[in-house]
């Protein structure tokens, strides 16, 4: 993995801290270094908003905001539109999916994921590594 | 003057309301029967704290777990003591994985319960008749989004990642 993507901030949000830590063991094993966690969409917007980050990767759902609500506000924030944004969650059916995707999202990973689907997903959202 | 017509038309209402006072008095004590307050009360708050000790107990065994897996991943290979990591953190991943025993009991308590209340509201449904009429006041009041949540699919529900992914292709 290069140095630029190791650097890469990711921004992972999610209201179990199992969940939290199962994808930052997953994210640290394939070489990524920089990453910040937050419990649900009003702490990970007010994250968003005071540093930049590379990609969000997102449960759907949360409480007081969330994943989807997170996903629009930041694609209609100017400033944060652009951000790659993978959800992962276990709603998983069609509908979610498509309102997702209608939303902007870049990818979505249903639960439970292994590391062979978050690592596929990565690479389809930012590329090799 | 009162005639005999009315006098039979009285007899017949006044019946009627006793047939009527029956059948309350019959349906009050076949409710009694089927003891809700115990269920309520025992039962019911007895399958709650199981479902909260589940909850614990799964949550405490995957922390335990995680923490002897980044135990081992992060621990140096080289190091002599690296076998007696390994061991260590293999005996305490393997003693985590007795919650399944545990919570095994305890889903099988709250099915127990979830039974009884099935068959105390068969009885019910007993009770009331074939004409019991429900009303239906149970109505999803969700709306936009929220209605997209519905939690974890069950099987053979939703649809996979695969299907998924074709819809990023």
């Amino acid at each position: 993995m290069t140095d630029e993507k190791k650097d890469m901030s990711i921004l992972i949000v999610d209201d179990y801290k199992t969940m939290l830590r199962i994808i930052r063991n997953l994210l640290n094993e394939v070489g990524f270094r920089n990453i910040d966690e937050a419990t649900d969409g009003v702490t990970a917007l007010e994250s968003l908003r005071t540093r930049p980050y590379d990609l969000v990767i997102s449960d759907w759902n949360m409480e007081p905001m969330t994943g989807l609500e997170l996903l629009k506000t930041v694609r209609a924030d100017n400033s944060l539109k652009k951000l790659p944004f993978i959800m992962v969650t276990a709603e998983a059916k069609t509908e979610n999916v498509v309102a997702a995707k209608q939303a902007g999202v870049n990818n979505y990973i249903v639960k439970p994921f292994n590391a062979a689907t978050l690592r596929s997903k990565l690479t389809a959202v930012i590329g090799e590594f | 003057m009162e005639t005999s017509a009315t006098k039979t038309a009285a007899e017949a209402l006044y019946n009627e309301v006793l047939e009527l006072a029956r059948s309350i008095v019959e349906a009050r004590k076949q409710i009694g029967s089927l003891r809700p307050s115990k269920l309520k009360t025992k039962s019911i708050s007895k399958a709650l704290l199981e479902m909260e000790e589940i909850v614990k107990a799964t949550e405490e065994a995957s922390n335990t777990i995680m923490d002897s897996a980044e135990q081992m991943s992060s621990a140096d290979t080289t190091d002599p003591g690296y076998p007696d990591i390994v061991q260590t953190n293999c005996s305490k991943i393997f003693e985590a994985c007795a919650f399944q025993d545990l919570t095994g009991q305890r889903i099988g308590s709250v099915i127990q319960t979830l039974d009884l209340v099935d068959s105390h509201l068969e009885s019910l449904l007993e009770l009331l008749g074939p004409d019991f009429e429900e009303v239906d006041d149970e109505e999803d009041d969700r709306e936009g989004d929220d209605m997209l949540l519905n939690g974890p699919a069950l099987e053979g529900e939703g649809i996979s990642q695969d299907d998924i992914d074709k819809l990023f292709d």
